[in-house]
């Protein structure tokens, strides 16, 4: 899978989870740019992503990942 | 020895000169000296010795169980020193607990209460040194291999008292790099300073005497002027814990080390979720990775997520997400936990009210916007804004004055005050001046709390001071500038001529420095 692939299924989870069917994320977003992605959503959206991918994220990817694209990088190691 | 006091700054200003007079590859070892012998003299060699010891295990046992090895010792390290914590700090929410379930099963129990000294800031290096091991353990970084270097990052001085509370990972380039003489740094750290002494002997230290007037005397005040009491103690407490935070980033920037921010404005929050984020942010960071995050990823919670999926269907999170409630009730259990270990903290100061906000905001947040919809509010007007910044504020100030009481009965005894003879001619006839300060202390404690928020409001406070982000030209023309040096003097005037210090004056200790 490559990138571009990842960062498409990724959008379709993001736009379900916050039900905005216009919302187009980047590698560069991060949580302030998604009007309710905060701490309470977080780990519900992560655990959305390890099942659509299947891969399971450690905690200190949990905690520190800084925008999308260090999601995507992640997945793409692990697939 | 408290950091608004003559021999905190002697000891500050002789660490700094013998800092920057060493050569750089010693200067982590002053700073080590320095901070033994700050704690040395707070809490004397006996608890000093918990304080190393405690280091130690923690040292050896990161050595250890480095990415996820021995995890037996590593649980048993985490439990040592969450004992260590509740025995010295938290004890007497035993008793308590006894004393009110006999109270409910009208039981006459008596049990004894807890007086123990405790190590200074036991409640911050603890947190640090569990979340060092956690990181460790995780596997996020390597152990510190020189228990010298771990007992520097333990026990930094500055942090040591009231935090923030700081991460291995960001905090050991810092430490342990040598730093050149920086005569723009050393100044925007001195200004930090000033700006954490005048919100803590000018504006704290003034309105404190009102409000302890109005909490040790309950029964004598009431109506507007109890209202007036309880809606001062949140600025008295922002004052007093970000004084100290000022005075605690300023001193580390001299010696060129940056310590992380804990507050962010949190009086311009529209929510109590966003007030918490903009309040002892450190605090929440610590919380949220080592304890809420943990346990909704744990066994149990993946578990029971399933449960609920299975129940209610795929997307079932949107509309009442069980699993982060209950994440976050243990979250703020713990967090009125950690701020006194006793009901009044845990039920409302500073715990399970504040969950109780948030959760309810969650689950009602489709009703609330179907509401603003038929009642055409826009939610961005200013109107709309300024109510729920008000909103926010007053659902923050209910909970502190729990905080404040560190008693149930004396908080609702505050509050049905309140209730008592509501005149609003206070403002005339001067009642509000028996709260202890005369007129010119009151219009100095009102000025200046107005003139700190203004300030915060504008962001001028940290605009007035050189930005790291600046070119050393940008900073220096703006070091450079008349208006700045003119301001930083009537502030240093002001601090000198209204400060509550001198000799006979016994400064009441920073509030978050029992924690």
């Amino acid at each position: 899978m490559s990138r571009e692939e990842i960062l498409e299924k990724l959008n379709e989870i993001f736009q379900d989870m916050f039900d905005d069917e216009d919302l187009e994320i980047t590698e560069e977003t991060v949580a302030d740019d998604v009007e309710g992605w905060d701490s309470l959503m977080h780990i519900s959206l992560i655990e959305e992503v390890e099942d659509a991918f299947d891969i399971r994220f450690t905690m200190v990817e949990v905690n520190g990942m800084q925008n999308v694209g260090e999601m995507v990088s992640i997945i793409a190691e692990r697939m | 020895m408290s950091t608004v006091s003559f021999e905190f700054l002697v000891f500050f200003v002789v660490t700094l000169i013998a800092y920057y007079m060493v050569p750089h590859k010693t200067q982590w070892k002053m700073l080590l000296a320095a901070g033994m012998f700050f704690f040395c003299a707070a809490s004397g060699p006996k608890l000093f010795c918990v304080f190393l010891v405690t280091c130690l295990i923690n040292w050896i046992a990161a050595g250890r169980v480095h990415k996820g090895e021995q995890k037996i010792l590593f649980v048993a390290v985490l439990v040592l020193d969450a004992a260590l914590l509740i025995g010295y700090k938290n004890l007497n929410f035993f008793p308590e607990t006894l004393e009110l379930l006999g109270g409910f099963l009208g039981l006459e129990v008596h049990p004894a209460y807890f007086h123990i000294a405790a190590p200074l800031g036991i409640s911050y290096y603890t947190l640090i040194l569990m979340g060092y091991l956690v990181d460790v353990y995780w596997g996020k970084y390597e152990p510190e291999q020189n228990f010298f270097r771990f007992l520097l990052f333990a026990g930094y001085f500055p942090q040591m008292s009231s935090g923030p509370f700081v991460k291995y990972d960001v905090q050991r380039e810092m430490l342990y790099q040598g730093k050149t003489i920086d005569k723009n740094r050393i100044f925007s750290g001195m200004e930090r300073i000033l700006w954490g002494f005048f919100k803590k002997l000018v504006v704290a230290e003034r309105l404190a005497v009102m409000v302890n007037q109005a909490y040790d005397n309950p029964q004598v005040y009431g109506g507007i002027t109890m209202l007036f009491a309880l809606i001062l103690f949140p600025f008295q407490l922002y004052m007093d814990f970000s004084g100290a935070m000022d005075i605690a980033l300023g001193v580390s920037e001299c010696f060129g080390i940056v310590l992380p921010e804990n507050f962010n404005r949190p009086f311009l929050s529209r929510s109590i979720a966003e007030f918490w984020r903009r309040w002892h942010i450190t605090l929440g960071e610590w919380l949220r990775e080592y304890v809420f995050y943990p346990v909704l990823r744990s066994e149990g919670f993946r578990r029971l997520k399933k449960a609920c999926k299975k129940k209610w269907g795929r997307g079932y999170e949107k509309k009442f997400d069980l699993t982060t409630y209950l994440g976050l009730f243990v979250t703020w259990f713990l967090i009125g936990f950690w701020h006194g270990g006793n009901w009044a903290c845990i039920l409302t100061g500073s715990g399970l009210y504040y969950w109780f906000l948030i959760t309810m905001s969650e689950i009602c947040t489709p009703l609330f916007t179907k509401m603003k919809s038929l009642l055409h509010i826009n939610d961005q007007s200013r109107g709309w804004i300024l109510w729920q910044r008000i909103r926010t504020f007053l659902l923050f100030c209910f909970g502190l004055s729990f905080f404040r009481a560190q008693d149930l009965s004396l908080g609702w005894q505050m509050w049905s005050g309140v209730l008592r003879g509501a005149k609003l001619c206070w403002m005339k006839d001067g009642t509000v001046l028996g709260l202890g300060l005369d007129g010119a202390d009151f219009a100095v404690a009102m000025i200046s709390l107005v003139w700190v928020l203004v300030m915060g409001v504008w962001d001028k406070a940290r605009n007035l001071r050189p930005s790291p982000e600046k070119s050393p030209e940008e900073s220096s023309e703006e070091k450079s500038g008349n208006l700045r040096k003119i301001l930083w003097l009537v502030m240093l005037l002001v601090v000198l001529i209204f400060g509550q210090y001198g000799v006979g004056f016994d400064s009441t200790s920073f509030i978050y420095q029992q924690f």
